[in-house]
């Protein structure tokens, strides 16, 4: 029997009728994934050894009578979470050798509800880029056509759901991370609520803006797992004690704001006429109002991401130092040995980053630019707040791109900034965001449709997600040769 | 100018981070575009905004004093790139 | 003109909880390095803080106990520092909006007047772990076992104006806190650690520039640091020189202060909120209940001990020390029949010997306040007198047996049979004739020879209230 291209859902079924056996997902998986991804590279570090602890784990569970949520799904999680035991470099030369110490409250999820985890995914150096290329190991291919990207920095992670090497996957979602790859690689990915999933385990890129979200190739499995993920954990400060209710009135009105600066003179056309389609079907068929609503502060969003999570960063990773973990390359003295190790260790991209967020934080110009952020921060939040009086869910772009070119603009800092100008805001308010594919550009490059919610409120956009299933755009994979 | 490479110098050494003279020259202009486009914030009219800084409403998020289980010695150690069964080791700290 | 000294102290107190600030790892002092670190004291990649609720408290029951503004609303910030007993490479602190600000204690000065020190403020931080140096010579080592320990800073005002106010205020301070059981204080482990801030000025002008003297472990380190410095600071001044603004570390061997060597090139430590702790909110409700368990505070008692014992203060200034020795002398009080002076001369005399002498505290003694009292009374109604009482003290801290016990067994209680006692002094009389002569020609003092001999015939258990008057009585039968 060919499992590849079955959904997670089909997996789960089959499993626990015993029709397959988790050992033999794993070597029809393992084998795939071995093959394939040769081709697209959506892996960091491919764990067969690990995937037969999960599937020997389940094979116990499953004699015992118990169904876990997740039995004998492939999942492949972002290099950036946490494994006890196993490689978490978060694709950078600075963590290369680094051994997880401990599970991450996701890793720790999955496992208990029976998923098989294959590996970990390629992904922009500690998260820090829109294209993949930041990885410290090696560019991600986008399956759908080898000379692009597959966006990132969760790239690896949208690779491999839209390549079929797995059919769910985790990723983590700062200034667009999860829903900008989703978009370019045709799947769906969504990014809850801030304090929706835990953080505990997953390595801080910017801890006001980071979260856990999943890819999938179609609203049932998102939900699946989205459901498994969430929940409070007392081992995160900022988790919320709310409920993930999935449940919502399919016969409720949806009523969807639509930003006029969403569609401004940025935007690719191939995008704006799939999106535009994608509001009329939407309208004709998913009992869906559509309203125009303004987000005018959208202009200093990528302004204020810049400087809220680069300050945030330069924090965070001042603990890659070599000193008790990670790699250390030797200088004249400690304070040297701190230099060496961290601008050996650091690629470009993550060193300016560590530079602007340095600079904002000195003396002299943190009420400039940080405070100042934060100011600007609220401005956006409340322009959010306005909106969700009239509407139930923001529907624009994902990406104002449909394809984005490998080795493409590499020596220009901002090339890639403006990639995130649609998905920032939903991190900076702590709203949840999910791309959901809704066709193809000219040249068949997938096109996102993003639908931002209500704070908490994941049930409408996975309920528009439903409604929007039959427009025919989920459970595409693409042709790896 | 708005990142000169003397800005360079000074916020290399706060961050820990050490750059050859090329490497100072390209990152200066790199940053000028950067730290130029950053100023768009400057024309937003947040005078009478409070800071956001907490992106939940949660306040005192407390644990009682109770002793949980350390790691065992051997793991927290068999990372570092220096250690015996005890101590992390590190060039010499100089007071 | 003189010289007038202006000091301000930064003090670490190490709260005295179970577990650190933001893990559950538990704080012990002296274990195996690296034995009580966790993903989140260790600052491993994807480890997060929760706020330890217990040190929450006990830093409230300090600002009560130092009558501080506590601040309903604080928040916790970052503040970066690459060094390696600092495995996140930043510290989390509370820079402008910590828990508490304002208050202060007052205390005594020299020539009798008291003088209020003023705090700036108290805030919540987390402490470093520890560089060792003379393990290897290539190498420092890390052991991170402090790191995370709970800290309350405590800083003054820079009000305080010589070295030993310096001292008075702190010796205070710290009586407070180990009062209330915000800290053990030690400063030998390192729980009660304090830096000084020193400038020196002409009377009118404005604040001299100043040094942090670090790496004084000990009151009288303190004092004689202080003393260095402001000495230095003269000595620059006046040939003319200025003062560097910089950290310099006390060399107790050489009894001088050294600056730093390692200096950060760049001091700027780029302060931002912490995003991973929620603001705190100290509401009336929290402050109420930490109140609620408060105890005396010592200045008070001290008072009391005067008023209501009538105790002289310096009996008084004595007892309450230390919160058991003074919680003892008032169990002691309560079950004696004769003056709260006698506990307290028993306490401060006797007792404290034994503590100093075998190193350790009331509670360890084997001595409660019921014997203590008893061993008092016995004294009180003559049973015994009070040289014997000593005698039996000790036996009771060696045996741990109650002093009536011990005064049966032994058989120690004073004769008071005149009819044996009789005897005895005519046996000593008709032995010794001359003092007798002496007596009977008006010297009455010739009498002290008989009593001298019948006290030593007796062993001590004569009573010499007793053997007087028989003596008298005899000796004018003759």
């Amino acid at each position: 029997m060919n499992l590849i291209n079955l959904t997670a859902q089909e997996i789960k079924t089959k499993v626990l009728n015993l029709e397959i056996s988790p050992l033999d997902i794993v070597e029809q998986f393992l084998n795939n994934i071995e093959q394939k991804d040769k081709t697209i590279g959506a892996f960091a570090h491919i764990d067969r050894e690990y995937a037969e602890i999960c599937a020997n784990d389940l094979e116990i569970r499953l004699k015992k009578g118990e169904k876990p949520a997740l039995a004998g799904i492939p999942i492949a999680i972002k290099d950036n979470i946490s494994r006890k035991g196993y490689l978490t470099t978060c694709c950078s030369l600075s963590l290369k050798d680094y051994k997880g110490v401990y599970d991450a409250t996701v890793v720790s999820k999955l496992r208990e509800a029976g998923a098989i985890i294959v590996g970990t995914t390629n992904m922009d150096e500690f998260a820090m880029g829109s294209s993949c290329e930041n990885s410290a190991l090696h560019p991600t291919k986008n399956p759908w056509d080898l000379n692009y990207s597959p966006g990132g920095s969760s790239g690896g992670s949208a690779a491999c759901v839209a390549g079929g090497l797995v059919p769910l996957s985790l990723g983590s979602d700062t200034g667009g991370s999860i829903r900008q790859p989703a978009s370019l690689c045709g799947v769906l990915g969504l990014k809850p609520s801030y304090g929706r999933v835990s953080r505990y385990g997953l390595v801080a890129f910017a801890s006001s803006l980071d979260q856990i979200g999943s890819f999938a190739r179609n609203y049932q499995d998102l939900n699946l797992l989205t459901e498994v993920i969430s929940g409070y954990d007392k081992k995160d400060s900022t988790s919320v004690q709310k409920d993930l209710n999935l449940n919502f009135d399919k016969d409720k009105t949806i009523t969807v704001g639509i930003p006029e600066e969403y569609f401004s003179d940025g935007l690719n056309t191939d995008v704006r006429i799939k999106v535009e389609e994608a509001l009329d079907y939407l309208t004709k068929n998913a009992n869906v109002k559509t309203i125009p609503i303004s987000l005018p502060s959208l202009k200093y969003a990528i302004a204020t991401y810049y400087v809220i999570a680069t300050a945030e960063a330069s924090s965070n990773l001042g603990r890659y130092d070599g000193m008790h973990y990670g790699t250390r390359f030797d200088g004249e003295n400690l304070t040297d040995s701190f230099c060496q190790s961290r601008t050996n260790g650091f690629g470009d991209e993550v060193q300016r980053r560590i530079m602007l967020g340095s600079y904002v934080l000195s003396s002299g110009y943190y009420d400039a630019y940080y405070v100042k952020a934060l100011k600007v921060r609220r401005l956006i939040a409340n322009d959010f707040q306005d909106a969700f009086t009239k509407c139930d869910v923001i529907i624009g772009p994902t990406s104002p791109i449909a394809g984005l070119k490998l080795n493409e603009d590499v020596d220009d800092p901002m090339s890639k900034f403006l990639l995130d100008i649609y998905t920032v805001s939903a991190n900076l308010v702590g709203l949840p965001g999910l791309s959901v594919p809704c066709g193809f550009g000219d040249k068949n490059h997938p096109i996102g449709l993003q639908i931002i919610g209500n704070s908490f409120d994941e049930a409408c956009i996975l309920e528009l997600a439903r409604r929007f299933e039959n427009a025919g755009h989920n459970n595409k994979i693409a042709e790896i040769a | 100018m708005n990142f000169t490479e003397d800005n360079v110098r000074e916020v290399a050494a706060l961050a820990r981070l050490k750059f050859d003279d090329k490497k100072i020259a390209s990152m200066a202009e790199q940053m000028d575009k950067i730290v130029g486009y950053v100023q768009l914030i400057q024309d937003a009219p947040v005078d009478d905004l409070e800071p956001f800084i907490y992106p939940t409403e949660l306040t005192n998020v407390l644990r009682e004093d109770i002793p949980q289980e350390s790691l065992a010695t051997v793991d927290v150690l068999a990372n570092c790139h220096k250690a015996d069964e005890h101590f992390f080791y590190v060039p010499p700290v100089i007071e | 003109m003189t010289w007038q000294t202006v000091i301000g102290l930064e003090i670490h107190v190490q709260l005295a909880t179970k577990t650190k600030l933001f893990c559950g790892c538990s704080l012990a002092f002296g274990d195996a390095p690296n034995s009580h670190t966790c993903p989140t004291c260790l600052g491993l990649p994807g480890s997060l803080p929760i706020l330890n609720k217990g040190a929450v408290d006990k830093a409230i029951l300090a600002a009560l106990g130092l009558e501080c503004n506590i601040q309903e609303f604080s928040k916790f910030d970052r503040k970066t520092i690459f060094y390696p007993d600092m495995p996140k490479a930043f510290q989390t602190t509370q820079l402008d909006l910590p828990y508490c600000l304002k208050g202060g204690l007052e205390i005594p000065l020299q020539d009798g007047n008291s003088k209020f020190i003023e705090l700036n403020r108290i805030h919540i931080e987390e402490d470093a772990g520890k560089s060792i140096h003379d393990h290897t010579p290539e190498y420092s080592c890390i052991d991170l076992n402090r790191a995370g320990t709970p800290l309350v800073e405590i800083v003054t005002e820079p009000c305080i104006e010589t070295a030993k106010e310096a001292t008075t205020f702190l010796n205070r301070l710290r009586m407070i806190l180990i009062y209330l059981g915000v800290s053990d204080c030690e400063m030998s482990q390192g729980n009660f650690r304090c830096d000084a801030n020193v400038s020196i000025r002409k009377a009118g002008e404005k604040l001299g520039n100043k040094t942090e003297i670090k790496n004084m472990n000990s009151f009288s380190n303190i004092e004689d640091a202080i003393n260095y410095e402001i000495k230095r600071h003269k000595k620059v001044l006046e040939k003319g020189g200025k003062i560097e603004e910089e950290t310099r570390l006390w060399d107790v061997e050489k009894k001088q202060t050294r600056a730093m060597r390692s200096k950060e090139a760049v001091n700027d430590y780029r302060y931002f909120p912490e995003p991973d702790l929620p603001p705190l909110i100290i509401n009336q409700e929290w402050i109420n209940k930490i109140k609620s368990t408060m105890v005396e505070l010592p200045y008070k008692k001290e008072k009391r001990f005067v008023e209501e014992y009538n105790l002289p203060q310096y009996d008084a200034e004595v007892l309450i020390q230390d919160r058991l020795l003074a919680d003892y002398f008032e169990n002691v009080v309560a079950k004696i029949n004769g003056k709260p002076k006698e506990a307290s001369n028993w306490i401060m005399g006797e007792i404290n010997r034994w503590l100093k002498e075998l190193k350790k505290d009331i509670t360890s003694l084997g001595v409660d306040a019921k014997n203590l009292a008893e061993l008092i009374n016995l004294v009180g109604d003559d049973t015994i007198s009070n040289q014997v009482a000593k005698q039996v003290l000790e036996m009771m801290i060696q045996t741990g047996k109650s002093a009536k016990l011990i005064v049966d067994e032994k058989g120690l209680a004073q004769e008071s049979n005149t009819e044996e006692l009789i005897s005895i002094i005519n046996k000593i009389i008709d032995a010794n004739p001359a003092p007798l002569e002496d007596f009977k020609s008006g010297n009455k003092k010739a009498a002290g020879f008989y009593v001298g001999q019948v006290m030593k015939a007796s062993k001590g258990k004569a009573n010499p209230k007793i053997v007087n008057q028989v003596l008298m009585q005899e000796l004018s039968k003759r």
